[in-house]
């Protein structure tokens, strides 16, 4: 398989690579992720779960074509079926950009993608042995390194719970180490996300749950006292390079995605807490220690909005947070960092989840589905893609692509690509 | 030629320049000393750490001071700590080549300046551009940069279909630029990692342009070192 990944790398002679990593494009990539797309991204790639009746009913990685002078804009260009139902989740680039790895939360596949074509991507290697190999479940979060790719998993296969790890493999998709989650000290052994700040030395990971509570229907799960009570509490700040905990935060409510400020003076991290509804803060304190501030509510949390995806603006002066429960997105203005304010929402539909955007902040791409037993039911169950431009005011709709018309199935993840430009490949 | 001449051209223009800029520049490092202190990043002790073995170093072909005499790659791999990425000689982006050159210049300093380094670890550039970067051309920047302290070699290839496979099994892409019009130009696009190795031949840290920081280099090398004892 190694030789595999390697030999698709010579045989495609056409690609480029920038020759500067400055920072990373759509907001939400690792900061080690590199071959920026400077302009206009031409596809979106989405992780899409299969879903019974639509379509194959296989999980596939879906593109679109989002460059708005091509005849096929806002189309579906291509459509690559993975096989079979394993909950498909997030996905996350290789540090040069070439490849994508996408994971599934309850087989526990990886796949990895070539993209040197983004309009077709290919698959050049699935991942089987992530359960037996490492001693976790859920493989969530791909968050590329220098010549690695790091996975932060959810559960484990004997408990199910969300005692949990992280696990490390290089770009040949060869497991290098583990990194159990921290019990001690406060530590809750749960994972969600990962988040490094490189300039720091530090990665910042959240908690979420485990396999028995995302697997189980939503319904069931919130009239369930003592599943509700198996939700992460804490944010763990790492050392980066020896990997070992340095502080557990209290964070209570499942705090999720991680994202650090990508201004290059900031050393701040901020996050939302799905079950109280809240935004907070990671920085240091005037000591020089890392600590975990609640900033303020996102809309209103006895009615448990329950927030979900967010997206920094690259100047990190903004946040786009989407509530899946009453379907709305929200931009708050980060200018204050100690009060978060609202300024903008809009209700996108019954339910959405993802958010990406651009790196320059004018397009805004929103997906729905949250977890294939947590997606809601009957009409309510609307599975679509909408691409928005942000003009700083308000969303203006530029297309949409219905997801159950097109038989697809649950769009979840979305990574942008570019085209090739004209380079050819040493060698060739 | 290229690295020797650039110290006198920065000791020139300081020179010139004089002692008010001497007093600049000694005000922003006590700044930047105490921001450090406050904000900067931590890094671990050396030795207090363990660098994962993340990949084989590659095989292959490799050319040093003649064209007439292949020498396996390993034999610059294995032995020794080393540190390792591609170059070109005629790369003009600063963020590109220039900044492998700063950052292995002065880890190279580290190594001749610290006794314990002697004779476990060496520098190891190979070319991108084996049309320009012959031999000869290679031998010149060896002459300049390396020390027996501190061996710091200047590798090629025959061609471009030698290093293809070296730079695929270490996955860094490189692509050689197109003009308008079609043509191939002399400009290499490519990214840019330094591999840390260990004597057995394996990598342990790659570090990229963004993250390119000598001083955690050598803490790395310390700590490789120290695990050898």
């Amino acid at each position: 398989m190694r030789k595999l990944l390697k030999s698709s790398v010579c045989a495609l002679a056409l690609f480029v690579v920038g020759p500067t990593l400055t920072i990373a494009d759509e907001t939400c990539n690792s900061p080690y992720t590199s071959a920026l797309i400077k302009g206009q991204e031409d596809f979106l790639h989405v992780w899409t779960l299969g879903e019974v009746g639509v379509g194959d009913e296989s999980d596939k990685l879906v593109t679109i074509d989002v460059q708005p002078n091509s005849p096929t804009f806002g189309k579906v260009v291509n459509s690559l079926s993975v096989g079979g139902r394993g909950e498909a989740h997030h996905t996350g680039f290789t540090d040069d950009r070439r490849f994508l790895w996408a994971g599934r939360l309850d087989d526990n596949k990886i796949f990895i993608f070539d993209l040197i074509d983004p309009s077709k991507p290919k698959i050049v290697k699935t991942i089987t042995d992530f359960a037996e190999k490492t001693g976790f479940v859920g493989p969530h979060t791909f968050y590329a390194t220098a010549g690695r790719m790091m996975i932060q998993a959810l559960s484990n296969p004997n408990s199910h719970d969300g005692q949990t790890g992280i696990a490390v493999y290089n770009n040949a998709g060869e497991l290098i180490s583990t990194h159990k989650m921290p019990l001690e000290n406060g530590g809750d052994g749960y994972g969600y996300d990962i988040g490094i700040n490189p300039a720091q030395n530090v990665m910042l990971t959240s908690s979420f749950t485990g396999w028995t509570n995302y697997m189980m229907d939503m319904g069931q799960l919130i009239k369930d006292p003592e599943a509700m009570k198996r939700f992460g509490t804490s944010m763990i700040m790492w050392d980066y390079k020896s990997m070992k905990p340095i502080k557990t935060m209290n964070v209570p409510g499942a705090p999720l995605e991680i994202r650090w400020s990508l201004k290059p003076e900031d050393n701040w991290a901020i996050t939302a807490t799905a079950l109280t509804s809240k935004l907070w803060v990671v920085k240091k304190d005037d000591k020089g220690e890392w600590q975990a501030k609640d900033v303020g509510n996102i809309g209103d949390p006895s009615k448990v909005p329950l927030p979900v995806d967010i997206s920094i603006t690259a100047d990190g002066k903004g946040l786009w947070v989407n509530t899946f429960l009453d379907g709305t997105t929200r931009f708050f203005d980060l200018t204050n960092l100690d009060a978060p304010k609202e300024v903008y929402s809009k209700k996108m539909g019954s339910q959405v989840n993802m958010v990406s955007q651009s790196f320059d902040g004018k397009r805004v791409y929103f997906t729905t589905s949250l977890l294939a037993n947590w997606d809601k039911k009957g009409a309510d169950n609307e599975q679509w893609l909408k691409a928005y431009d942000w003009n700083g005011k308000e969303l203006v709709e530029k297309f949409s692509v219905d997801f159950h018309a097109e038989k697809l199935g649950r769009a979840h993840h979305m990574k942008f690509s570019a085209k090739p430009t004209k380079a050819a490949a040493l060698g060739e | 030629m290229l690295l020797s001449n650039r110290p006198r051209a920065q000791r020139s223009r300081c020179a010139q320049d004089g002692y008010g800029i001497l007093l600049l520049l000694a005000v922003i490092f006590a700044m930047a000393t105490n921001q450090q202190t406050i904000a900067g990043p931590v890094y671990p002790e050396v030795g207090t750490y363990k660098l994962q073995r993340i990949q084989p170093a590659p095989s292959g072909w490799v050319l040093e001071n003649s064209p007439w005499l292949p020498r396996r790659l390993s034999s610059y791999t294995k032995g020794k700590i080393t540190l390792f990425t591609f170059f070109y000689s005629t790369c003009r982006d600063p963020d590109g080549c220039p900044k492998a050159w700063e950052a292995f210049q002065k880890v190279h300093a580290s190594v001749q300046a610290n006794e314990k380094f002697h004779s476990k670890v060496r520098l190891v550039f190979l070319s991108l551009d084996p049309k320009v970067d012959t031999p000869e051309m290679m031998s010149m920047f060896q002459t300049s940069m390396s020390t027996p302290e501190a061996p710091w070699s200047f590798l090629t290839t025959w061609s471009e279909s030698f290093l293809a496979p070296i730079l695929n099994d270490l996955y860094v892409p490189a692509a050689r630029e197109f003009d308008d019009a079609g043509k191939r130009t002399d400009v290499i696009n490519h990214l840019i990692k330094v591999f840390l190795i260990d004597k057995e031949g394996w990598v342990r840290e790659i570090y990229t342009t963004r993250f390119l920081d000598s001083d955690v280099i050598i803490s790395d090398i310390g700590t490789l070192l120290l695990e050898e004892e």
